[in-house]
């Protein structure tokens, strides 16, 4: 084996594995600098004008503004609480509570990151308009057909959802356990 | 034997190269993003100017990943020449304003929770105006909420909670009275500064 082709290989190794590593670490499934509870992460840093590195990639890459850290979380969820990917050919169910907050809004988006098209003009709910069990905790309901409750249609293919806490007693996410949030449980797929 | 020993080097080199790879990319990412938030929001509004930025409908969003139940309104302005005034007055049961660097690090919040009910009156400075600003405050500083900034340009952004389709008219009516405009620091005249014994702005031992 010539030294050229040993120096090449390993070159190209390192290319491979370095920005393998950065994809994974930036937005792959374990993200550094991230929060996860449940189906759900956050990135507790995002509104800090000293976040990590590995946070800054993460929100150059999204192109959100984030909310300042006084504001509150974002919370995003690919998957369903068993580690499925979120599919519009699926039902799921959304249920639970929130950490305390003044507000939430959770929004049903695109694998894109856009406002997912629906067969109604409804994105999401947020915590003024969703009907409570005698709890305090909430059922959502996507689904093709019209539920009564709170009911909204999925979008078609992949899709994420979005929770928002605003004004937020929690900041750091750091203590967060995933009874905390909503599960997601998947239904009957067609 | 011998051939492990041979390759071990090109393996530590290989683990090495990607280590700094690795690093070098992660660093590299906010640099090499296309669409950042404040190239996106330029491209709907000028500078200097309050812009309410148009409600996301599917395909089509000046912000990725919106929240379709906040209502938006911003405006890009730069320090270099004077500081900036952003006046709120209470849009709607919660909003907030967050400032943002140009490359989308917020470096100030704050949400109507910390706000009395005449609304905010936000002062953005540079280091050497917020300086000067100090130096002979207005009557009214205490009113005022004064925010140094990080870097000259500036994206202020109000969000504001539209708890249903039919209060949208209001709120955007009310993100019609925002100011936004440049103001002029209030200096001693230099006459004043140069009498003998005056304690400010620099004391000088007789």
């Amino acid at each position: 084996m010539s030294l050229i082709f040993k120096l090449l290989t390993t070159l190209a190794i390192a290319v491979v594995l370095g920005l393998g590593s950065a994809w994974i670490a930036v937005s792959g499934s374990r993200p550094v600098g991230a929060v996860v509870a449940g189906p759900w992460v956050t990135w507790p840093n995002a509104g800090r004008p000293d976040a990590d590195p590995y946070t800054r990639a993460h929100l150059a890459q999204s192109g959100m503004l984030p909310l300042g850290v006084g504001e509150g979380l974002t919370f995003t969820a690919r998957r369903d609480s068993s580690g499925e990917p979120l599919d519009g050919n699926c039902e799921y169910r959304v249920v639970g509570r929130t950490p305390r907050a003044v507000l939430w809004t959770l929004t049903v988006l695109d694998d894109r990151g856009g406002l997912a098209t629906t067969p109604l003009p409804r994105f999401g709910f947020h915590s003024d308009e969703i009907l409570r069990r005698p709890d305090g905790s909430f059922e959502i309901v996507l689904s093709t057909t019209a539920v009564p409750g709170n009911w909204l249609a999925p979008p078609q293919g992949p899709f994420q959802l979005l929770l928002r806490l605003y004004d937020a007693l929690l900041t750091s996410g750091a203590s967060l356990r995933a009874s905390d949030l909503p599960a997601i449980t998947r239904g009957a797929c067609s | 034997m011998r051939a492990v020993l041979q390759t071990l080097p090109f393996v530590l080199a290989g683990l090495l190269l990607a280590g700094i790879i690795h690093i070098v990319a992660v660093l590299a990412v906010p640099a090499l993003a296309v669409g950042r938030p404040y190239e996106r929001i330029a491209a709907v509004g000028p500078e200097n100017v309050v812009v309410v930025l148009p409600d996301p409908v599917p395909g089509a969003s000046v912000l990725p990943r919106p929240d379709p139940a906040m209502a938006m309104a911003s405006c890009r302005f730069s320090l270099a020449d004077r500081p900036f005034r952003l006046a709120v007055s209470n849009p709607s049961s919660y909003w907030a304003v967050a400032l943002y660097t140009r490359s989308g690090a917020n470096f100030y919040t704050i949400t109507n929770r910390a706000i009395g009910r005449q609304g905010l009156d936000m002062r953005v400075l540079s280091t050497v105006q917020l300086a000067r600003l100090r130096e002979s405050p207005p009557a009214d500083i205490d009113d005022m909420v004064l925010v140094e900034a990080p870097e000259e340009d500036v994206l202020a952004l109000v969000r504001a909670f539209v708890a249903n389709p039919a209060e949208a008219p209001l709120v955007k009516e009310s993100f019609a009275s925002i100011d936004c405009e440049p103001f002029s620091l209030p200096t001693p005249p230099p006459s004043e500064r140069r009498r003998p014994g005056q304690p400010i702005p620099s004391p000088r031992p007789q």
